[in-house]
């Protein structure tokens, strides 16, 4: 079921049309990234679905509202952090929490409960008595993580999230965006930065110039086509090449001593190539399905773009 | 933790009432006006006059600015997005920012206040102390000042100052700065998510108009307690239209109605930036309302008294050009507007509509009826004329406004607010000026020399409303010319 559907969205400044007849739909419960150059438009793309900018025309269906509509029923059930977030630096955490679920309108009986969740969630619980100004920039990030899903939204739109952070914050992001997937939420996330995106997107929308370039399910992507395996020899020999040249639906895509990269048909299987190879002799030290990146995804995207 | 009636409010609180603000601030306030209390030889009136005086420092020198910079700071410090994003609604958000904004200051104000009161009550009743300053030490400046005006006829008379008329002064001062607070709060909300917008120039007008009407309460409530003393034989009044009012109350209810409309027009704004459809109902009705009141004192000016619809057509055209100054940077608006009426998107058309439109045709009413009744000396054809003139004036500037207004745009930036004043001034001040031999000029504003209103002189026409309406026909078309090669210049085709 869609939880997001856009039709013909234009946006314009004054001086620029920014997007263009945007049209996608997402589905309800996945982790979409959406990718794109600097300037491509991700930023107002994502603020205009959840209506905190006014388009010029077009229609955004989000579970069932009309955003343009009725924004602030939109609101209701969204939540966002923006790229260029700020927080109450003078106020504690717990304050920070409190003050985002009176907000949220949370019955005052449960708001205590609430905070406490939400500081679970995201791991800020030992700072709670904590002024914000302290915090690391990665304890920042997941409090205005904790204040933006406080309101428990269905739908939660995160610009830009891991940028300025250290390889052990993102992995942090990561895990906790992956635990609020598993309570339902469908999550969109905006990045120039591909890598940060891998561990746990599922679908990905390309966006350049103000207009969707490709939306694609990652999953299917793996299933439906072709599957990289890695396979690392001791040595290599004649007869191991010429044994996966004969086989149908494989394709060599990289070779060098000891290593080869092949491209399989999504109808052959992975064990039927190793059992074959081990049967004939080969010297096998290591093999490994290698997942279709995002990074591929986009970069194949890219060139398609550059041949049109 | 506890809410104090809603998430903004407490959250000011949190933030402006730690123990150190709360318990430390007034004793040092109280340490700062000790040399001002010193001064005086009568410690009493020391305290009574230190206390008004800190009062007034900690409410308007310093509220103002307090009270103002809530929305802003929230954009500067990319917050406002999850208050956009939350559930709290625009009066929550509205008075939240508003009250909590001024909480501390009023504390502060409030315990001042009192001291005010209770030190001013036991003072005794002397209202020659009250006015005169007579315990002032003779050998300081200000005293030295003060002590020049016991020269007059209210030497040594005695007056009742009960603790009643007190608090209803204190009351009154309560609400003229409440007030100010107010109207630099709807000034300071910015118009776009601009950072880092200055304000300051804001505060300044405020404390400015708020120190001006509180020396009138003042002055008009020092006029009731002579005249309930019987010492004055009346007290002043104000015509209105063709009715007489006390001074005193038509101030306080003529401040106590814009105080309304500041709040309420903080809350359309407000509820704009929430994303709510504003229509420009509101902005509307309060020009209109405004317009008439303030007509109403016409005869303040020396005009005759009653309804005159010339004066209030040329408040609505000053209400008309603010509006449109004030969105004119908003071409995303006008776009939307444009896309909407050729669409016939009617709800969207009445949604997106800049708030000049209805103003202006508010002013298209209220002149018409205004030049057939009001303007004796021209014949009924010549009225049309100069109906149409004027209208086709305020249009032309209106395409001037956009040129440079797009010109800002794309062009060199600079401040739009003060390249549209220097339009105005330049087109109805500062050509004329030079030119003033040529075109006759006596008075800049529009009609007050009927002799310029029923020029057929085409020269004169050029600068002002005429009944020569081939000049006014003239002066639009060059402007909508420039202004449609502007926009062929900067803009493309798509929309």
């Amino acid at each position: 079921m869609s939880i997001l559907k856009v039709k013909n969205l234009n946006f314009e400044y004054a001086n620029a049309h920014i997007l263009h007849d945007i049209n996608f739909e997402i589905e309800s419960g996945g982790i979409i990234a959406l990718v794109g150059p600097n300037g491509a438009g991700k930023t107002t793309l994502l603020r205009s679905i959840i209506g905190l900018e006014t388009i010029l025309s077009g229609q955004i269906i989000l579970d069932g509202i009309d955003v343009f509509e009725d924004p602030r029923k939109a609101h209701s059930i969204t939540g966002y952090l923006s790229d260029f977030f700020g927080l109450y630096d003078n106020l504690t955490v717990k304050q920070s929490l409190t003050h985002m679920a009176w907000s949220h309108k949370v019955p005052d009986n449960l708001v205590n409960d609430k905070v406490n969740e939400i500081a679970e969630i995201v791991g800020v619980t030992k700072y709670l008595d904590q002024k914000s100004e302290v915090l690391s920039r990665g304890y920042r990030q997941r409090l205005g993580i904790g204040l933006a899903i406080i309101g428990n939204p269905k739908f939660l739109v995160l610009d830009e999230p891991a940028s300025g952070m250290d390889p052990e914050s993102r992995h942090a992001l990561s895990k906790l965006i992956l635990n609020l997937h598993a309570q339902g939420m469908t999550i969109i996330v905006s990045s120039h930065i591909l890598a940060e995106l891998e561990d746990y997107c599922t679908d990905m929308i390309v966006i350049r110039d103000g207009k969707i370039v490709k939306q694609v399910s990652l999953n299917d992507n793996q299933t439906e086509q072709k599957t990289n395996v890695k396979i690392n020899f001791e040595k290599i020999r004649k007869k191991d090449l010429n044994l996966l040249n004969k086989m149908d639906g494989l394709e060599i895509t990289q070779e060098s001593d000891n290593e080869l990269i092949i491209s399989l048909d999504s109808n052959i299987k992975e064990q039927e190539i190793l059992s074959n190879l081990i049967t004939n002799g080969a010297k096998i030290s290591g093999f490994q399905v290698i997942a279709k990146t995002l990074q591929e995804e986009y970069m194949k995207l890219a060139q398609d773009k550059g041949e049109e | 933790m506890q809410k104090i009636v809603n998430p903004e409010l407490t959250r000011n609180i949190w933030l402006n009432f730690s123990s150190s603000n709360a318990l430390v601030m007034p004793f040092l306030i109280a340490l700062i006006a000790f040399p001002i209390f010193l001064m005086f030889d009568n410690s009493i009136m020391a305290l009574s006059i230190t206390s008004f005086f800190v009062f007034y420092v900690v409410t308007v020198l310093f509220g103002m600015s307090s009270g103002s910079s809530g929305i802003q700071n929230e954009i500067n410090n990319n917050t406002w997005d999850f208050q956009r994003m939350s559930s709290a609604s625009a009066w929550q958000i509205t008075f939240g920012k508003f009250l909590g904004g001024i909480s501390y200051v009023w504390y502060l104000g409030f315990i001042a206040l009192a001291i005010f009161i209770i030190s001013t009550y036991v003072m005794g009743q002397d209202i020659k102390d009250i006015v005169y300053n007579s315990g002032f030490a003779k050998d300081n400046f200000i005293g030295k000042q003060l002590n020049k005006l016991k020269a007059s006829s209210l030497e040594g008379i005695q007056i009742d100052l009960s603790l009643l008329q007190l608090i209803k002064f204190s009351a009154y001062i309560f609400i003229t700065v409440i007030f100010g607070q107010a109207i630099v709060f709807f000034f300071s909300i910015p118009t776009g998510n601009e950072r880092t917008e200055k304000i300051s120039n804001r505060n300044i007008i405020g404390i400015l108009i708020t120190t001006w009407l509180i020396s009138q309460i003042y002055s008009l409530q020092l006029q009731e307690l002579l005249f309930d003393a019987g010492i004055a034989n009346k007290v002043s009044t104000i015509n209105w239209y063709d009715y007489k009012f006390n001074a005193l109350s038509l101030t306080l209810s003529t401040i106590l109605f814009f105080l309304f409309w500041a709040l309420f027009g903080s809350y359309r704004v407000i509820r704009k930036k929430l994303q709510y459809k504003v229509t420009p109902i509101a902005w509307t009705i309060f020009a209109i309302s405004t317009s008439f009141l303030i007509a109403g004192f016409d005869n303040i000016i020396g005009r005759n008294n009653g309804l005159n619809l010339l004066t209030v057509s040329y408040i609505l055209l000053v209400f008309t050009y603010y509006s449109f100054c004030r969105e004119v940077d908003d071409l995303n608006l006008v776009k939307r507007f444009i896309y909407n009426l050729r669409n016939k998107n009617k709800k969207q058309v009445f949604e997106n509509m800049p708030m000049f439109i209805p103003t202006f045709i508010a002013i298209s009413i209220t002149l018409i009826f205004g030049l057939t009744y009001q303007l004796e000396e021209t014949n009924s054809l010549n009225k049309l004329f100069l109906y149409f003139s004027i209208l086709m004036f305020i249009l032309r500037d209106f395409a001037f406004l956009y040129i440079i207004s797009i010109n800002n745009y794309f062009g060199k930036k600079g401040r739009l607010f003060y390249k549209n004043m220097l339009y105005l001034i330049v087109m109805y001040i500062a050509i004329p000026t030079v030119f003033h031999k040529f075109i006759e000029i006596k008075s800049v504003l529009l009609l007050s020399n009927k002799n310029i209103a029923n020029s057929t002189d085409l020269l004169q026409g050029l600068f002002y409303p005429t009944i020569n309406t081939l000049s006014a026909t003239a002066g639009l078309l060059i402007a909508l010319y420039l202004l449609n090669k502007t926009i062929k210049k900067h803009f493309k085709k798509e929309t």
